[in-house]
């Protein structure tokens, strides 16, 4: 039962209010937020962090502050919307070209996105070659742990959340190869995608429902004793430290947002 | 709500000597459909693509290859029951699509500057945020939405083979190709549907607010031959006036 203030709040809201919510409306909606994987060491976080920072403020892996291309999120650690989860997407990616790491001059074609590394496949210089980031992403997508918790209470332990939780979107690639071998050899190159079929996507049933005052602690945590800097450091692409691919982890919840009519 | 004189008025006269029966819809699958140039007139990418901000027959769209939509930002006089979202693509060019196996050094052999495999895979389309409003209201949000939101229009295929030239012709695999995903499942659905009333006013952008995505592929049609058109196509039910 509402009290007294409460009643005359609802009152002056239903007359005068910007949003009427007393009369609701469904829609298909995504909380989404992206964070960058590891800091300027290059070394992946233990625990990374989702929904905790909102758009304007900064992302404290990469110094740079989020957008709405990043997250979709207005407060710290609250939905903006009552919201019914209905399926968890993580996606796991390397920055476009554009948006890419200078030092090393990763973000140049050659680097990015020739599929074929001089010499055979062997050494280093792109994201394809053996020791590249390609194999680190598949490697890395075969752990951690995603723990989601609303209030005081855990609703999400996924183990290997970017095997189970894929993004089920992505480009449609056919082939993947190419590259100018400078020396006879086999041209050997690596391509890690998440799946990209719709129906791998997990699919929370029975469907969770958050008040948007939840406070809401989600986190993608790499627990086991594997846990060194030799395990989880990027590679370096070229002969230059700090050289690795920037990489953003994303994570998704589907479902429908509870929205007051305008 | 009673009408006034006015309208019963007009509502008679309508009804009489009008064009189309009012009241009485019918209603129909359709797609409307809006492509504009990726780079602007200086070769340059933007930060905000505004799509169906022009009519059919506008300079910027002239025929019905860029749009279908009869007024700029609104169905005019038909509603729409909005089921779902697609972005895609094309290219304005008799040619070779993507990958122009034909060319050894310049395409084939790196795929750095290749067709759209570049800005499939590390450029444009890895990026940016669609959003769709109604009013001033923002009614659907999505990330990367040509990865979140393809085409998903059926399956197609280019299938290459190459052969080295040598005495002894081997298969020589591995040339770079990508194309936004096409299996019907993939389709972004609004569920529930959206309804856009009669007149009413919608936006449809796609967004870089963490900065532009120059286009990667040099040895590309898009760069060598013409835009690259990327576009917004919005899948539902139309309900128009009976005539």
């Amino acid at each position: 039962m509402a009290t007294e203030s409460q009643q005359i709040t609802q009152m002056i809201a239903s007359r005068y209010g910007t949003a009427n919510y007393g009369n609701l409306q469904v829609l298909k909606w995504q909380y989404y937020d992206y964070v960058r994987m590891t800091p300027s060491t290059g070394i992946v976080s233990q625990k990374l962090n989702f929904f905790s920072i909102p758009q304007g403020s900064l992302d404290p892996n990469s110094g740079i502050a989020k957008t709405l291309e990043e997250t979709n999120l207005d407060r710290n650690g609250q939905f903006t919307y009552d919201y019914v989860i209905t399926g968890i997407r993580t996606h796991l990616y390397v920055l476009p070209k554009a948006r890419q790491n200078t030092t090393g001059a990763v973000n140049t074609s050659t680097t990015l996105t020739v599929g074929g590394v001089t010499g055979g496949g062997s050494g280093t210089g792109s994201l394809g070659a053996s020791a590249g980031t390609m194999n680190f992403l598949e490697q890395l997508s075969g752990r951690g742990n995603l723990i989601v918790t609303f209030g005081q209470k855990r609703y999400f332990e996924i183990n290997q959340p970017f095997k189970k939780c894929p993004i089920g979107a992505g480009v449609s690639i056919k082939s993947y190869g190419g590259g100018t071998p400078t020396t006879a050899g086999v041209n050997t190159n690596y391509w890690y995608s998440q799946s990209a079929d719709t129906r791998d996507r997990y699919i929370v049933t029975p469907p969770l429902f958050v008040e948007r005052d939840s406070i809401i602690d989600a986190s993608i945590q790499f627990l086991d004793t594997d846990y060194n800097s030799t395990n989880y450091t990027l590679p370096n692409l070229n002969s230059v430290s700090g050289s690795f691919a920037f990489v953003n982890v994303g994570l998704c919840f589907d479902g429908f947002a509870i929205v007051p009519t305008q | 709500m009673a009408e006034t004189n006015s309208q019963a008025i007009v509502g008679k006269l309508q009804s009489r000597y009008g064009t189309y029966a009012r009241g009485q819809l019918q209603s129909q699958r359709k797609q409307y459909w809006s492509y504009i140039p990726y780079l602007n007139s200086s070769n340059v990418a933007q930060n905000t693509y505004t799509f169906f901000g022009s009519a059919l027959g506008d300079q910027q769209t002239p025929n019905l290859q860029r749009t279908n939509i009869p007024v700029q930002g609104s169905f005019g006089t038909s509603a729409f029951l909005l089921k779902s979202i697609q972005c895609s693509l094309y290219i304005p060019s008799n040619s070779t699509f993507g990958v122009d196996y034909s060319s050894a050094t310049t395409t084939y052999a790196t795929d750095a500057t290749s067709g759209l495999w570049p800005d499939l895979v590390s450029g444009w389309a890895q990026a940016g945020i669609l959003t769709f409003s109604v009013g001033a209201k923002n009614f659907v949000t999505i990330p990367k939405p040509f990865l979140y939101a393809p085409p998903a229009d059926g399956r197609s295929d280019l299938t290459v083979t190459r052969l080295t030239t040598s005495a002894t012709p081997t298969y020589s695999v591995g040339a770079p190709e990508a194309e936004l995903h096409r299996l019907a499942e993939e389709q972004y659905l609004v569920d529930p549907e959206l309804y856009i009333d009669f007149q009413e006013n919608f936006r449809v952008q796609i967004n870089y607010p963490a900065g532009i995505i120059p286009q990667i592929g040099t040895t590309s049609l898009p760069a060598t031959q013409g835009n690259l058109y990327i576009g917004v196509i919005l899948d539902g039910v139309e309900f128009r006036p009976v005539q």
